[in-house]
């Protein structure tokens, strides 16, 4: 007889959500893209094309304010999905 | 799922301010001007007495206004601090401001004026006959006038006979045109460095430099009657010689002209404070930002106004403003606000022992530290 298959585990959707955007926005901090923000006061970045700066620039600035609402915003719904499913489970029980 | 969601967005997002309320108690800001003023005072020893040369040459290369502009506010961050200061600590500001005018008036006597200006100056002459701008006159003379107002009775005066002749320098200038105001470039008046002369010029009597402190009135009378925006009752940015509008109100310069108005026509100022406040400033789930522009008037991103952020229309270069504002006029709950957006925003750093905010650039962090010694009241 054929062993039942566990069903994989995954990740939910929300914790995936912010983990990618904490990993992105780590990643664009190693990078050193947080020196790219003074396009925002109009500062150049030394040695750096003025259009590769503001990119860099902005992306910094759009992942920091991902990481800081969005994503958790992102992991309090799967705190919240996985919460709710414990109680349905409970409750069938 | 989208309840879900939702639920999560309305538990978070009011929350994220809580996470930067440590840093924007009055405590938590004295900790800060610390740091910057530190920062600060390390780029002058670095730069022989004026500021580092990397971080001039940085700025001039996007603005040398911001050279020059950077002096005036650390100067005025000094002398704040000076006047509220006392013994060894007060001298060493009072001596740092020296320094700082001293190296300015060298680089204006070596290059000229047109060496904190901007390229366009050579485009056409002036149309005043003395050649000048006041933006450069201004701020010289505001240096000279908040060192000697800060060291009065303790230390030695040392600018006032300076201050005295282009004081009458500028006046002279003023009153020659029908608006009672001087170029900063061509048949340019920008009502920021206007402002800035009738400061100098209120602050320049009572230091003894001269009697124009009546005539810092009647160019804010003047102005209140011809140079404010018809929809919101704020002063305008921008003037032609003979009085005709450029530009309207703008977030860049408004906070800072009322923070000088201040010196002149105090109930004057907070109105103009207040109604920056209504027409610029924001606030989104505790995170304060000043528009650069009101609804009634749309203007053209530029230098001074930085980038500004779509949708929001936030600019930095308002917000930073707003922060200065905030702390001339006591509005307690704005500068919270806007703290909490600068600290979200910014990105401070501390590297090699040196404080600074990654958006911003020293010039930035000058006017902060301007608002930051306004906090504390004078004890005279």
């Amino acid at each position: 007889m054929k062993e039942k298959e566990e069903p994989k585990r995954r990740l939910s959707p929300g914790i995936q959500i912010a983990l990618t955007i904490w990993a992105l926005t780590f990643l664009a901090h190693a990078f050193g893209l947080r020196d790219f923000t003074s396009v925002l006061s109009g500062t150049p970045v030394v040695g750096v094309p003025q259009e590769a700066a503001v990119l860099g620039g902005m992306t910094y600035v759009v992942l920091w304010l991902l990481a800081t609402s969005i994503a958790p915003v992102a992991l309090v719904a799967a705190m919240l999905g996985i919460s709710s499913d414990w109680v349905r489970s409970r409750s069938r029980h | 799922m989208l309840l879900r969601y939702g639920l999560a967005a309305a538990l978070v997002l009011p929350s994220i301010q809580i996470a930067f309320q440590h840093r924007v108690t009055p405590d938590a800001r004295a900790v800060l001007r610390r740091n910057i003023l530190d920062a600060q005072l390390h780029a002058m020893r670095q730069g022989d007495g004026a500021l580092s040369a990397g971080a001039r040459e940085r700025m001039r290369s996007a603005n040398p206004e911001w050279d020059f502009m950077n002096r005036t506010f650390l100067a005025l961050a000094l002398s704040e601090l000076a006047r509220n200061g006392s013994g060894e600590e007060r001298a060493e500001q009072i001596a740092a401001v020296d320094s700082l005018i001293e190296d300015t008036l060298r680089l204006e006597r070596d290059h000229g004026a047109e060496h904190f200006l901007l390229p366009y100056v050579h485009r056409r002459p002036f149309v005043d006959v003395s050649g000048r701008s006041v933006f450069v006159d201004g701020e010289i003379a505001l240096m000279m006038a908040v060192r000697e107002r800060a060291a009065k009775g303790a230390i030695d005066s040392r600018w006032t006979g300076e201050l005295r002749e282009r004081l009458e320098l500028i006046r002279s200038q003023m009153e020659r045109s029908p608006t009672l105001s001087a170029e900063s470039y061509p048949d340019e008046c920008w009502m920021f460095c206007n402002s800035v002369a009738a400061a100098a010029m209120s602050i320049g009597e009572e230091v003894g430099a001269g009697e124009h402190a009546s005539f810092a009135r009647r160019f804010v009378d003047n102005a209140k009657q011809n140079l404010r925006d018809p929809e919101t009752g704020l002063l305008i940015s921008e003037y032609t010689l003979d009085g005709t509008p450029q530009d309207g109100p703008e977030g860049s310069s408004i906070y800072f002209v009322a923070t000088m108005l201040a010196e002149i026509d105090p109930e004057f100022a907070a109105d103009q404070y207040q109604r920056a406040r209504r027409e610029l400033g924001a606030e989104l789930l505790g995170f304060g930002y000043a528009r650069e522009w009101p609804e009634s008037w749309r203007g053209v991103q530029d230098i001074d106004s930085g980038l500004i952020v779509p949708g929001l229309d936030a600019s930095a270069g308002a917000s930073g403003m707003a922060i200065l504002g905030a702390a001339r006029f006591g509005d307690e709950e704005t500068l919270q606000d806007l703290h909490r957006s600068l600290h979200l925003a910014a990105f401070p750093i501390e590297e090699e022992g040196q404080f600074r905010f990654a958006a911003s650039n020293s010039v930035g962090d000058a006017v902060l530290l301007y608002a930051l010694a306004l906090e504390h009241p004078t004890q005279e």
